[in-house]
């Protein structure tokens, strides 16, 4: 796994963490204003959804602090919480048992080639992409958010998500695609508005 | 390569992509007192022990009747020291339960939905109890149905020490 960022706190967490295993309900508060934000981002990337991902947020939590015993300081505690707030999300995805949709290689063929010469040219904002991300189907949504938000490596999410690591990789390509196209689409939109 | 700016943009920016924030009712969700979800647990438990013990009654009840050695019926004599020591308990247990439902019954305003959820709890274990009762009479099995009966009484309050201890009212 690439580094995570929320790691380097970790050693000032250590004190809060450990009060909340005694069962000190305040500490427990401050760790979640610590993280709630971060882990409600990365819930809502997968579930592409508000309420959905409020839900999820807080059953990971719950989760969390009940499995706190077991958290030994051995990974970052923002690593070991993601993980459990990513597999709450995927076990509610998978609890529908509707198979991720993945981007299909046909949409490709459908998108003149042109496109790509001017890549260079679509402007990259946190508010385009994002709006970009939302669009993607959910399998490629995931696997890209995964990799490049979440830092985690194609053999951890062919894990996560039960797929293999090529597929993981190919999607991921193919999202990134995607993504330049529909950037590329909102451009010439706002200029025909 | 084209697509690596994308890549590069968005690690140069990750922090600006967790820009939504939960709403205040998540917190609220996670910090209310979980009574329910801890005692199903337990009551479950008591559930499998009681199944195990009455399966064990019915079947000695069967090979008993079926034999060939009719017994006697033998009184429950109030002297034997297992049952005194089961009358005791009782007592004690009733005692310690009744004056911490006297203090959970107090917050009831404050937590409404406890209310319902104790009372029957109490009800089911009030219930399971009358059926030991009955096995008791059949005199079977004596010692494990005394056992169960004593572990019912400190089952109620433990619950009811669970209650108070998160209510904290």
């Amino acid at each position: 796994m690439k580094v995570n960022k929320l790691g380097q706190y970790d050693d000032i967490h250590k004190t809060i963490i450990e009060a909340c295993k005694n069962g000190d309900e305040r500490q427990k508060y401050q760790l979640y204003k610590l993280y709630s934000k971060a882990m409600f981002n990365v819930c809502y990337r997968i579930m592409n959804n508000r309420e959905e991902a409020e839900d999820l947020l807080q059953e990971a939590f719950t989760q969390a602090f009940m499995k706190l015993e077991s958290y030994r300081f051995e990974s970052g505690f923002g690593a070991w919480l993601k993980r459990i707030v990513i597999n709450t999300c995927i076990n509610a995805k998978n609890k529908r048992k509707v198979e991720l949709t993945l981007i299909d290689e046909m949409q490709r063929f459908d998108q003149p080639d042109q496109d790509d010469n001017n890549e260079e040219e679509v402007l990259l904002t946190v508010a385009g992409i994002t709006k970009a991300m939302e669009k993607l189907p959910e399998g490629g949504r995931i696997i890209f958010s995964l990799y490049l938000l979440e830092g985690y490596d194609h053999g951890e999410i062919s894990q996560i998500l039960n797929i293999t690591e090529s597929t993981s990789k190919s999607q991921y390509m193919r999202a990134k695609r995607r993504i330049i196209e529909i950037l590329q689409e909102q451009k010439t939109g706002s200029y025909e508005n | 390569m084209k697509t690596d700016r994308l890549e590069e943009f968005i690690k140069a920016n990750r922090e600006a992509f967790d820009q939504l924030e939960p709403s205040e009712k998540v917190w609220e969700n996670i910090s209310k007192p979980k009574i329910k979800t801890h005692k199903i647990s337990m009551i479950n438990y008591f559930l499998r022990v009681a199944a195990v013990i009455t399966i064990a009654v019915v079947f000695t009840v069967v090979i008993t009747k079926t034999s060939l050695f009719k017994q006697e019926e033998i009184a429950v004599q109030t002297e034997d020291p297992e049952l005194r020591e089961l009358v005791e308990a009782e007592a004690f247990y009733a005692s310690q339960v009744n004056e911490k439902m006297d203090e959970i019954r107090k917050c009831y305003d404050t937590f409404p939905e406890i209310k319902e959820e104790v009372e029957t709890d109490l009800t089911e274990l009030q219930e399971m109890y009358d059926v030991l009762k009955i096995d008791l009479k059949d005199n079977i099995s004596k010692k494990a149905v005394i056992e169960a009966m004593i572990e019912n009484n400190r089952f109620r309050l433990k619950m009811v020490d669970q209650v108070l201890d998160q209510i904290n009212c």
